[in-house]
């Protein structure tokens, strides 16, 4: 079964995210940067399946240059090779627009399944796996807990918020992933050896067919127009329990009408 | 497609030429957290689709509503069948329900249109499209202007809805063609008892902190079955971190977090939780938020409106007490 696997790089979320002033995209350049967490998890599963049944994990990510460092993280997790869609023109792009052009690479590529990650750290957006449903025309199994594949069958139980359902589809699939799915390793020394010389190919927007026109933050079809940080609430009163902790919190649900 | 539209309303039969419309998907007649919102901010145009979709409709109350059964519709053939029904709609709004969230980036691809998502506001004018995001947890605030159509999904909490009227209801035919989809085999019931979660106005939330490091299991369980009654007896629902579900201690179904359930309570009240950005990713927009932590910096404090420096567990003891819950 040959899988690929879609990931991104994101700021640490430990780090202080923000826009930058100038075109208001996100920062990327002076944070640090590490594979979104949820795609450890969907490399993972990928390569689970590929040590079951055989079958090549090739890794797709769109992003700047240093977006390699990311690659190659998941090249040492076992993955055997990669694309790299690079280009200054794609910076700025949208979500729908992104999946314009990892669609274009997906188009190109021999697969079965197609496993990203349920959401980015960066965005929160979770839309990646929908919108290359539609636009590859294959069908939608979001949302994983759990995967099996087996001949040209998928099958996942899907998390919802009210319970889990068992769904099928044929391959070729595009399928989103949980965290609750596995446990990702950690790349070992030999991985990471042997990271540095699997295949690697680096695309810019005409290599990989993707209309310029059609893509980036100047054709964004939505502009930022402005935007702040703020403190996610108002700061609140900390206070230290001098024995009177349950009266403090009584007291305030009391304040609040709670009780 | 066809369309067939029966009318059920008063005002003449027409198709979806509305600027603004609400996009709201149903299981069984329940209504989704948000619906009413997400018609509201859509100026009181709703499509209601799904299963049940006729009281649903009834039940939101809008002062215009349409209605399509879709039960077994699967998603790749219902965007199709929705373009030349929505293509004149400039803004379609979809509440940021799971449904919602999960469709709504379908529908953008397939009309070919930007997708605003998790919205805080969304608007109309002779500009276009205008948007409020909030992201990074609520730090950043985006301000966004489309010239074109657009889908935004919005969140919920963030509004309030229209007073209830008794609105037009048109029932529309889809003729959804079978799509290249996913396949439902079974559907796992969860745990009924957890069910409220998502819809609770109040939750109490626990984590690693109410439990000793080397307490035992049964002793850990025993806390969180505590933490369970008071909640029940402020009238709320318990949920927890994910550090408490993978140990087993609360049902997986009770995790709040990116990767649990996404809630939007009038008061979070969290015990022992430090507040990693997985778990607060799934407050929604909490209006009242309590933390009881021993680490007076933890962002669960930081973003609190009171913060509490004390032992979770003993404050959970005295909690049980003034309440009069057993167990303790
Ligand atoms: C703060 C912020 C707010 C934004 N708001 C919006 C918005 O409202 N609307 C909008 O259209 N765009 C928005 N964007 C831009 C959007 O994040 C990018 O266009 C992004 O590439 C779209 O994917 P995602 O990361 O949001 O996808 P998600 O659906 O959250 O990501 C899911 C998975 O898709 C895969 N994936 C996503 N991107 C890539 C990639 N570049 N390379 C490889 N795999 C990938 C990964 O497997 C990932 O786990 C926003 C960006 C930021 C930083
Ligand atoms: C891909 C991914 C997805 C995830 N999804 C989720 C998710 O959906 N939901 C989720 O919750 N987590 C999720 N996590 C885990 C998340 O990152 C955190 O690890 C988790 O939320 C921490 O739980 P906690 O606050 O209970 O524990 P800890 O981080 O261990 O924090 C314990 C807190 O208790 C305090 N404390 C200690 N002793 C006491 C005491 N006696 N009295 C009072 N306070 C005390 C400490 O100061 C600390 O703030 C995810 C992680 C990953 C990698």
């Amino acid at each position: 079964m040959n899988i690929v696997v879609l990931v991104k790089q994101v700021p640490d979320t430990w780090a202080e995210r923000k826009l930058n002033e100038g075109d208001k995209t996100l920062d990327r350049a002076s944070v640090d940067v590490v594979m979104n967490e949820i795609d450890e998890y969907a490399v993972e599963e990928a390569l689970r399946i590929k040590e079951a049944q055989g079958g090549e994990v090739t890794i797709l990510t769109m992003g700047p240059e240093r977006a390699v460092e990311t690659i190659r993280k998941a090249l040492s997790m076992g993955a055997d090779k990669a694309v790299h869609l690079s280009d200054e023109a794609l910076k700025g792009s949208d979500a729908v627009q992104t999946s314009y052009a990892l669609g274009k690479v997906l188009e190109t590529l021999e697969y079965d399944l197609v496993i990203v990650g349920s959401e980015a750290t960066d965005s929160r957006m979770a839309t990646m796996g929908a919108l290359l449903s539609e636009r590859l025309g294959q069908p939608q199994l979001t949302g994983a807990r759990k995967v099996t594949a087996e001949g040209g069958t998928v099958t996942i139980e899907r998390q919802t918020d009210d319970g889990y359902a068992v769904v099928e589809a044929s391959t070729p699939a595009i399928i989103s992933v949980m965290e609750k799915i596995n446990e990702p390793r950690y790349p070992s020394f030999k991985g990471i050896m042997a990271a540095k010389s699997k295949p690697l190919t680096t695309l810019s927007v005409g290599d990989a067919g993707v209309d310029e026109g059609q893509v980036g933050l100047a054709a964004a079809p939505s502009q930022v127009v402005e935007f702040s940080n703020k403190p996610p609430r108002q700061a609140g009163q900390i206070v230290k329990d001098e024995g009177d902790g349950g009266t403090k919190i009584a007291e305030y649900l009391a304040s609040q009408k709670f009780v | 497609m066809s369309v067939t539209v029966t009318h059920r309303g008063t005002a003449a039969v027409e198709p979806l030429e509305m600027s603004r419309l609400a996009v709201v998907i149903v299981r069984a007649g329940v209504l989704p957290v948000g619906a009413a919102e997400a018609a509201a901010e859509a100026g009181g145009r709703v499509l209601v689709l799904g299963s049940g979709t006729a009281e649903a409709a009834a039940e939101l109350g809008a002062p215009r509503a349409w209605h399509a059964e879709t039960v077994d519709a699967a998603p790749a053939g219902l965007s199709q069948a929705l373009v030349p029904l929505l293509e004149q709609v400039r803004l379609l709004v979809f509440p940021a329900s799971p449904d919602g969230r999960d469709f709504a980036p379908r529908l953008a691809a397939a009309l070919g249109r930007p997708l605003l998502a998790y919205a805080s506001s969304a608007s109309l004018d002779d500009e276009g499209v205008r948007a409020s995001l909030s992201r990074l947890d609520g730090r950043l605030e985006i301000d966004v202007r489309c010239a074109e159509p657009a889908v935004v999904t919005l969140m919920p909490g963030v509004r309030s809805p229209l007073p209830p009227s008794n609105g037009e209801v048109f029932e529309l035919v889809l003729d959804v063609q079978p799509g290249v989809d996913a396949e439902r085999l079974a559907v796992l019931e969860p745990d009924p008892a957890t069910m409220d979660l998502a819809e609770s106005t109040r939750v109490v939330g626990g984590g690693a902190g109410l439990v000793a490091r080397e307490a035992d299991d049964t002793t850990a369980r025993e806390t969180f079955d505590l933490l369970k009654a008071i909640a029940a007896r402020l009238g709320a629902s318990a949920g927890a971190t994910r550090v408490i579900t993978d140990a087993g201690w609360m049902h997986h179904d009770r995790q709040i977090g990116t990767t649990g359930v996404t809630i939007s309570p009038d008061l979070y009240l969290a015990m022992g939780v430090a507040g990693a950005s997985q778990h607060t990713g799934g407050l929604g927009a909490p209006r009242h938020v309590v933390s009881v932590n021993t680490d007076p910096s933890c962002p669960m404090t930081a973003m609190a409106d009171l913060g509490l420096v004390t032992d979770a567990r003993a404050l959970l003891t005295e909690l049980a007490e003034r309440l009069g819950v057993s167990g303790a």
